[in-house]
């Protein structure tokens, strides 16, 4: 007993064709591959799909041989049983196989090729719709959408508004700007935030220091300064700028510096100066965009933030300078323990009204021709007539005790001084009254002999005065009442020359130049001029604590001034700078009161010649440089 | 022998992360130490600013590095698309695509200073981003899925799969002529209704819950219960076994969809992620320069 195979090919237009043989396998298998003994070209079909076994007489099992499944019966199963005499057909892909019973007990297997062109078509053109893309979108035509659509935005925009001119697009513009940021600008500069063009004035060429010194150019006439603050008031800028002065003149700077012995960084230095980069630029250490984003929201600037500054080294450029820098008059400095001694600038004298300023060395000790005769021994003495009338005077008058110091130094709110003013500061003592005119004193013009000359010309004009009654003459210091001549003379020319000569009220601080004709009453006087600053290229604060005030908040001025035993104006009380290193430069193991030996904690770096004050300090300080 | 074989092919499915003995694993790992070496110089050297690190000589070469890197990691997509003899061979191309596109983190990041804004310099870095994970995403699923995915198809390809279902389809329409009206608007229904594929969200979670044959299944199984043995029972039994059949075919084609999905819903992001990144880098580079 054995399978016998029948093959039918249906033609279309023609005769089936019909193969038939005996199977050698006692159980045949069915499927795809070439070993099978019922071959079924279709790919539906496994390699090796089923096999057949007779299990009885007239009875077989099919058992498929993978996972999938064949229709036996219109089911789909995994394995079935059948009996030959209900003919059963079995379905694998589009091959039916009928299986009866044949002659001499053989199983005949009737296998016939069924075509399916629709559902073979339709699969075909389906077999896609596994791809995602007919799911979601073409990959194709979203990133150029994308592109285009970022290209637009972000650049062609942005550059059209630059090409055409940005102010007539300020809404658009604004949007534009901003995407193309790097970051924040600092607050002093939050108001440019919307107006790259500000700073950013040419295509592909780097921020210039033509366009910084549009606004923070220094040493302008009052009318240009005055343009200055107007045009940036109007673009939104909360404060004036600051005009930022040249550390020195840019070619000096650059003589200035010393050939970097770096190959790296020489190599740097060119490259980005080819690339229209330099970096002896303001830009080079004055970094934006790195900001918080918010606007100034305190009385004056915020300072310069550390982030918004590269920090370069003074010593860099001022260690050997003297070599580059042949001509130079600042002398070397390599750090704070060779800081030469104060060369402080001094009224030296006079060409005729004009003080001749010098730049002396303190350890010469100079001589200074302030025109002024005073000692300030006399002055701040606990004893003496000056004390005596000091205490006389009174509280009420803000005296009452010996003479201070602050009696007539007043300190000022940028670490400075108030100047020193006659009229305030002396005038309690050496006063300038002569006379009473309804009980108010009457007082000499202080500052324009001239005056003093006509003032008492007038006085006296009227014939002799009495040293008592309502209107009498006053008697100051070193004048010794009306002078009554003894002999006929120019009653009234004698009573003015007492204010000029000897003993007269301006005679005792002044140097007075008497006229040359003797009858002249022509005085003049010598002109004064007090100096107010003596370091001008430093910044000492005399408002830091540590700067006026003992540990137990004493005033300290003598450690530094030593005006209780100076006799002359003449004499500068300047200290040595060995002073300031008693603090600075120090550690705190070996003083309390230890401070920085940073070069910034004296100059600034732009503005060295400004006055001190608290802004130009903290700017100084974040514009300037440390030392270790 | 199976065994053997999946082992091999789990080999094969690896070997781009592996080829050449992790070589181009080697090189990125170095390229990014140069570039993290690079970045602690300009920080020193910059008194430990955080600044524009763009604008230094690190910010230079590690940018200039980084879209080279970019538009060579792109040209895959052009790669591909080419035979080539054994030089450059795609799987040496797409290990190298692999690791250095991971090293673009490294470089990206650095070359950034970690300043970030709503600009358009952030704009391309978030790109970047985007193609990178969604890169690394692609990884784990090549690395993961190919398998599952053959095993899942079982011997069939998809055209297979479709025509039986159609084939079904069309025996069922047959089948079901002695149905009554009811019952054979389900069936047509499943036969004309039936999504193997379906939206976007159904193809990943495979969730098809509202499918018109297993509706049709659920709903003449019921009817054969209370119908008595005879044609129409017959006909109901012939129609419900090829019903049966069409619903575990399309399980198996629908859980194939989804593996493939997942294979493939990261190049969505992937590969227009990558062409808008580089109109973004273009449009990064050019703005730098023209307000530098």
């Amino acid at each position: 007993m054995s399978f016998i195979l029948r093959q039918i090919t249906q033609r279309v237009g023609a005769p089936d064709i019909v193969r038939e043989k005996a199977l050698a396998a006692a159980e045949p298998v069915i499927g795809r591959g070439s070993d099978c003994d019922i071959q079924l070209s279709d790919l539906a079909v496994s390699l090796r799909h089923a096999v057949v076994k007779q299990t009885g007489p007239d009875q077989v099992s099919v058992d498929a041989l993978g996972a999938e499944n064949f229709e036996a019966n219109n089911k789909f199963v995994h394995n079935a049983s059948l009996e030959l005499a209900k003919s059963p057909v079995l379905v694998f892909g589009s091959h039916v196989l009928a299986l009866t019973q044949g002659e001499n007990g053989d199983i005949l297997v009737t296998a016939t090729a069924r075509e399916n062109t629709a559902a073979t078509e339709h699969a075909s053109e389906q077999k896609h719709s596994f791809s995602l893309k007919y799911a979601l979108f073409s990959q194709r035509q979203v990133a150029w959408i994308m592109t285009v659509l970022i290209l637009l935005a972000c650049l062609i925009v942005p550059i059209s508004l630059f090409v055409i001119d940005h102010n007539r697009h300020q809404m658009i513009s604004s949007a534009a700007d901003r995407q193309w940021s790097g970051g924040p600008l600092s607050p002093g500069h939050h108001f440019l935030e919307e107006d790259c063009e500000a700073c950013h004035r040419q295509a592909f060429v780097s921020v210039t220091d033509t366009a910084c010194l549009s606004c923070h150019q220094a040493d302008l006439n009052k009318m240009a300064r005055a343009n200055i603050v107007t045009q940036t008031r109007n673009l939104g800028s909360p404060f004036p700028p600051d005009p930022a002065a040249d550390h020195a003149p840019h070619d000096r700077l650059m003589a200035a510096a010393p050939a970097d012995p770096n190959m790296l960084r020489r190599i740097n230095s060119w490259v980005t100066a080819t690339f229209s980069h330099p970096n002896n630029r303001c830009a080079s250490c004055h970094t934006e965009h790195v900001g918080i984003g918010q606007a100034e929201t305190g009385k004056t600037p915020a300072p310069v933030t550390s982030s918004e500054l590269k920090r370069n080294d003074c010593k860099d450029c001022h260690t050997g300078m003297s070599q580059r820098l042949t001509d130079t008059k600042i002398p070397d400095v390599s750090d704070w323990g060779h800081h030469p001694d104060f060369r402080p600038v001094i009224t030296a004298g006079f060409d005729g009204d004009k003080p001749r300023l010098e730049k002396v060395a303190l350890s010469s000790m100079p001589v200074e021709k302030e025109g002024l005769i005073f000692g300030h021994d006399v002055h701040l003495s606990a004893t003496g007539g000056v004390a005596r009338q000091a205490v006389e005077l009174g509280n009420a008058a803000g005296y009452g005790a010996p003479l201070t110091c602050d009696n007539c130094h007043r300190r000022s709110e940028d670490g400075g001084f108030v100047p020193v003013e006659m009229k305030r500061d002396c005038g309690q003592c050496h006063s300038l009254a002569f006379t009473r005119k309804n009980g108010v004193e009457q007082l000499l013009p202080h500052g324009h002999p001239d005056q003093v000359v006509a003032a008492l010309r007038a006085y006296f004009a009227n014939g002799p005065r009495q040293s008592s009654g309502p209107d009498a003459f006053l008697g100051r210091p070193g004048l010794h009442g009306v002078f009554t001549p003894s002999q006929p003379v120019d009653y009234v020319a004698a009573n003015v020359r007492g204010a000029f000569e000897p003993g007269g009220t301006c005679y005792g601080c002044h140097v007075i130049i008497p006229p040359a004709d003797k009858r002249s009453l022509n005085y003049r006087v010598a002109p004064v001029k007090l100096t107010s600053r003596y370091l001008p290229w430093g910044d000492f604060n005399h408002n830091v604590p540590e700067h006026h005030q003992d540990a137990n908040g004493a005033a300290n001025c003598e450690t530094c001034h030593k005006a209780k035993s100076s006799t002359k104006a003449e004499e500068v009380m300047l200290p040595k700078i060995a002073e300031c290193g008693t603090c600075h430069g120090k550690t705190k193991e070996q003083t309390q009161a230890a401070a920085g030996s940073d070069c910034a904690e004296c100059h600034g770096f732009h503005n060295t010649g400004l006055a001190a004050s608290p802004r130009n300090q903290q700017l100084a300080r974040s514009a300037l440089i440390r030392i270790q | 022998m199976a065994q053997q074989q999946r082992a091999r092919a789990a080999a094969s499915h690896e070997s781009f992360l592996r080829h050449a003995h992790f070589r181009w694993l080697i090189v990125a790992i170095l390229i990014s130490l140069v570039v993290i070496a690079g970045f602690a110089a300009t920080l020193v050297l910059r008194d430990y600013q955080l600044r524009h690190t763009g604008d230094s000589w690190f910010g230079y070469i590690s940018g200039t590095l980084g879209a080279g890197l970019i538009v060579w990691l792109a040209a895959l997509g052009v790669r591909k698309r080419y035979m080539t003899d054994n030089v450059w061979s795609l799987k040496a191309w797409v290990s190298a695509h692999v690791y250095l596109g991971l090293s673009l983190i490294v470089i990206g990041t650095l070359h950034s200073g970690l300043q970030f804004g709503w600009n358009v310099h952030t704009l391309a870095y978030a790109l970047m981003m985007l193609v990178i994970l969604s890169g690394i995403f692609g990884i784990i699923v090549y690395a993961r899925l190919p398998q599952k995915l053959s095993d899942s198809r079982g011997e069939t390809t998809q055209k297979q799969m479709l025509e039986k279902i159609y084939n079904l389809d069309g025996r069922l329409l047959e089948v079901a002529r002695p149905l009554d009206q009811a019952q054979a608007a389900l069936v047509t229904r499943a036969v004309q209704r039936t999504r193997i594929g379906g939206s976007f969200w159904r193809r990943l979670t495979n969730a098809h819950g509202n499918c018109e044959t297993l509706h049709a299944l659920t709903a003449l199984k019921s009817a054969r219960k209370s119908l008595p043995d005879g044609k129409q029972a017959q006909a109901l039994d012939q129609v419900l076994s090829l019903l049966e059949e069409k619903e575990l075919t399309l399980t198996k084609a629908r859980r194939y969809i989804r593996l493939r999905s997942l294979l493939e819903v990261w190049l969505f992001i992937h590969i227009p992620a990558t062409i808008a990144l580089i109109g973004a880098l273009a449009a990064h580079i050019i703005s730098v320069f023209f307000f530098w």
